[in-house]
């Protein structure tokens, strides 16, 4: 182990200087919110046994039956027939107390001789559906199957079904979830569909009409009464309505999270090129954002955590945000202003594993006060891939705690786990995730299918359609 | 099609740099465990430097655009500050200048730079082609082809990324250190020729290196061979003149245009990466050129597009980096694999299966990147009674819809 060991002659260098680190406590979950035995860290477990966080204000309001329509090509109704039958299944317990998919129509897509039709032949066949039913058919939900993202990306240009449909029915007010066909072969692809794919996908339409699967369990005094989660995405102006030909156009998504981690709304910027305007546009959308909140939840807030990431986060959007936040004056708001990096070029790793891979949670502090830091969302103990994303790198740009930063650490850990797209899919804190899902599907019902997004999607902001 | 092809291009993958013996260390099993910490650590290589100034430096208060005509000595900008260093100081001369003792501390994003700087010039010098990146640069490792495309003009090959940074260790010292990680990227050997034309429209904005020499003084190519020429903008129209006539003896030349961009002299600073960055502020100079003088530039993905072997070699690219294995099946071992892909291109460039990379700062400082990593060791818990996650999740199948 000499190389372990050995001590240069230069700057006293030596092979045992480390970094710090700490391990981040994985939280439990809160289910039946009037149960108070309703906990659990294991999302799957804790749905089926004690039902949803909302599942008493979903019982007073009488609501259960979830009437959904089912879509595909018409030469795999077989495979459509398996699907409907497995959403229908009651995998996830409780839930179905006040959660039934019921599948009362099916779209039959004509077949296309080639994958790069699949678009327009589902599109058209989507909005023929909508016209019988003179644009408000009695369904709050659609499934839709098509095949994976890697074959259009591969064969049709990345031009994809599952965009064409969201347009469409988004404008119809109908959440779509949208399945593949190659998760439902017969036999063993179709047995881990029904077993492991179903409940993620049932938790995320759960969630996609308005309902709170599970919330965060928490007693620690201090937490954030509302996290910010706030990203740029870049759309080109070519492709947006009334562009000017100039090269990119910027818009700003706003997530806000309660105190317990539930998702509560959105806020998009308009579309700006120039980048002053953009900042303007964002602390306005932050501002209205909280008023928003506040208004829904009938109460202020005074502590807030506010995190930051896209591509190229920086400088403009910490602007942003204190401005909008000396705009709440004369109140004093506290705010944790977290900058996080998702494609750092930092990795972690476990020397006592073959596999190198360390477990879920761990911190390493690049700096000594810990302002700068890699976080390990995802280890070789956890549930799902087993290619480890990368960690996040974070960046503390408020005034420190005098106790430093585990606590804000630790809430954006918690948020990790508060991924509704499953019961076990979420790897990155929701804060970060959901504007980067929104921001994918913005640029994507813009450039591909020249939906005015920006003007259709307010209606919606307080639905996590993107999920 | 041309009456008279270009000569034809080769088949096959490019050519290996010089034969070094750098190139046959290998990292046996033993070496590796050695370089293997067997706690937490990080992809970050500890740069030892010497104690004291990093070399002969001046600084001033001034803006390095007024030296931007100059290529001797080199300018480094921080803040309102103008650092002097490497070679041509005795010839430069201005009064605002006086010699700084500038330790690695003085500056940090000084002495990144200069580290950055330093380990480019040693790939430079073992011609690797490098690509600068906000965070840093990538190596492009042509020695090493991963996949080939059927017809031999598009390859998969590997790519290092280097990022400098400075840490805090637990002992309260700053540490520099390079992260180190390895990608894969698309290296092209074909020239754009009479039978891309159909494929014009995909072809668009694609970046074009001068390949073929030959070009007299006074054409706009002569001298820059190797040198990205500009974007291409389509196939020129019959009858467009040529701007390059040096090759009209040898061949009928497949005229395209080719796009430059160039910031114009005195236009705002914008923020790097196009953030902000106005069309206005650029002037661009079109170029028309035979085809088959350039080649598309490395590391451009959009290339994939036009290969029939698109899947083959992207899965290839995914399997040499330890993702999947060739039947496409996921591996749980890929940050083995990455941090052994690492430690054995280390153990060529330094020319020893475990022993340092040493290189040289443009100040003229020896530097040495060293080879273990910089582990992480665990403080006192501050969680309770809950302590470390131990997540009871099965491990029983896929999950993710």
């Amino acid at each position: 182990m000499g190389a372990l060991t050995h001590r240069t002659e230069t700057t006293g260098l030596s092979m045992a200087d480390t970094l710090g680190g700490y391990w981040l406590s994985e939280p439990q979950l809160r289910f039946d919110y009037e149960n108070r035995q309703a906990l659990n860290r294991d999302a799957y477990e804790g749905l089926r046994k004690w039902g949803p966080s909302d599942i008493n204000q979903r019982r007073k309001a009488g609501l259960r039956e979830v009437r959904a329509v089912i879509i595909g090509r018409a030469d795999r109704v077989d495979a459509l027939r398996a699907a409907k039958a497995a959403l229908q299944t009651k995998r996830l317990g409780q839930l179905h107390d006040v959660f039934e998919v019921k599948i009362v129509e099916e779209v039959h897509v004509p077949a296309m001789a080639h994958v790069r039709d699949d678009a327009k032949a589902y599109r058209d066949a989507v909005r023929a559906w909508l016209d019988r039913h003179r644009g408000e058919p009695n369904v709050q939900l659609a499934f839709v199957i098509h095949a994976d993202e890697e074959v259009y990306n591969r064969l049709a240009g990345g031009v994809s079904p599952y965009y064409a449909v969201k347009a469409e029915l988004l404008v119809a007010n109908i959440p779509t979830q949208h399945l593949c066909y190659k998760n439902l072969k017969p036999g063993q692809q179709l047995e881990n569909f029904t077993r492991y794919y179903v409940p993620n996908i049932l938790t995320a339409s759960y969630a996609k009409l308005g309902g709170t699967p599970w919330i965060i369990q928490d007693d620690a005094v201090g937490r954030p009464e509302i996290t910010l989660g706030v990203a740029t995405t870049a759309i080109h102006a070519d492709r947006v309505h009334g562009g000017d030909g100039e090269a990119e156009r910027y818009v700003g998504i706003s997530t806000i999270f309660k105190e317990n981690g539930a998702f509560a709304l959105w806020k998009l910027t308009p579309l700006k090129q120039d980048w002053d305007a953009y900042k303007q546009s964002l602390e306005n959308s932050i501002v209205d954002a909280i008023a928003s909140y506040e208004e829904m939840e009938r109460k202020t807030v005074s502590r807030v955590a506010c995190h930051i990431s896209g591509k190229r986060a920086g400088r403009l959007e910490r602007e942003a945000i204190e401005n909008a936040l000396k705009r709440l004056a004369p109140r004093t708001v506290t705010a944790d202003l977290v900058h996080i990096t998702q494609d750092a070029t930092l990795w972690l790793f476990d020397g006592a594993d073959q596999s190198l891979r360390p477990k879920t949670g761990f911190l390493a502090q690049l700096s000594a006060d810990g302002r700068t830091a890699l976080m390990h969302t995802e280890g070789r103990n956890a549930r799902g891939r087993k290619y480890p994303p990368r960690p996040l790198k974070l960046g503390v740009y408020s005034e420190l705690p005098p106790d430093g930063c585990q606590d804000i650490y630790q809430h954006l850990y918690d948020l990790r786990w508060m991924s509704w797209r499953g019961v076990g899919t979420g790897a990155r804190p929701v804060s970060i995730d959901y504007p980067a899902r929104m921001s994918k599907l913005l640029a994507y019902l813009h450039n591909q299918e020249q939906l005015d997004a920006l003007r259709i999607l307010p209606r919606h902001n307080r639905s996590a359609w993107f999920l | 099609m041309p009456e008279r092809p270009f000569p034809s291009i080769p088949r096959s993958a490019p050519a290996a740099p010089p034969s070094s013996s750098k190139l046959e260390v290998a990292v046996d099993s033993t070496a590796l465990r050695e370089l293997t910490p067997r706690t937490l650590f990080t992809n970050l290589f500890q740069v030892a430097l010497p104690t004291g100034a990093l070399g002969q430096i001046q600084s001033a208060k001034a803006e390095k655009e007024e030296f931007e005509d100059r290529k001797r000595p080199q300018f480094y900008q921080t803040g309102d500050t103008v650092y002097c260093y490497g070679p041509g100081q005795e010839d430069f001369s201005d009064r605002r200048f006086s010699p700084a003792i500038v330790t690695a501390d003085t500056n940090r994003s000084f002495t990144k730079f200069l580290l950055a700087r330093g380990l480019m010039d040693l790939f430079r010098g073992q011609d690797f082609k490098l690509r600068g990146n906000a965070q840093g640069f990538a190596v492009q490792d042509h020695t090493e082809i991963i996949r080939s495309s059927a017809k031999g003009h598009l390859h998969i090959i590997p790519q290092y990324n280097f990022q400098p940074y400075w840490v805090e260790c637990t002992g309260g010292v700053t540490r520099f250190a390079f992260s180190i990680e390895p990608g894969t990227t698309t290296l092209p050997t074909f020239h754009i020729h009479e039978g891309l034309r159909r494929a014009e429209d995909a072809l668009d904005d694609l970046e074009l290196v001068l390949s073929a020499g030959g070009c007299r003084v006074g054409c706009p190519l002569h001298g820059r061979i190797g040198e990205r020429l500009g974007r291409f903008r389509g196939f020129a129209t019959a009858g467009e003149a040529l701007d390059c006539t040096c090759h009209v003896e040898r061949f009928d030349a497949v005229a395209i245009k080719v796009v430059d961009r160039q910031r114009k002299p005195g236009a705002p600073k914008r923020r790097r990466g196009g953030r902000g960055q106005k069309r206005s502020d650029y002037t661009e100079t079109t170029l028309i050129i035979p085809g088959q003088l350039v080649m598309a530039a490395p590391s451009q993905r959009q290339l994939l597009r036009f290969s029939k072997d698109r899947a083959d070699l992207e899965l290839a690219g995914k399997v040499w980096l330890g993702q999947v294995s060739t039947d496409r099946r996921i591996r749980a071992n890929a940050l083995h694999v990455r941090y052994e892909r690492v430690q054995r291109f280390l153990a060529r460039m330094a020319g020893h299966p475990t022993g340092p990379l040493s290189f040289t700062l443009p100040t003229g400082t020896k530097a040495r990147l060293e080879r273990v990593p910089i582990t992480v060791e665990e403080l006192s818990s501050l969680n309770g009674a809950d302590g470390r996650s131990d997540s009871p999740y099965r491990d029983d199948g896929p999950f993710d819809g």
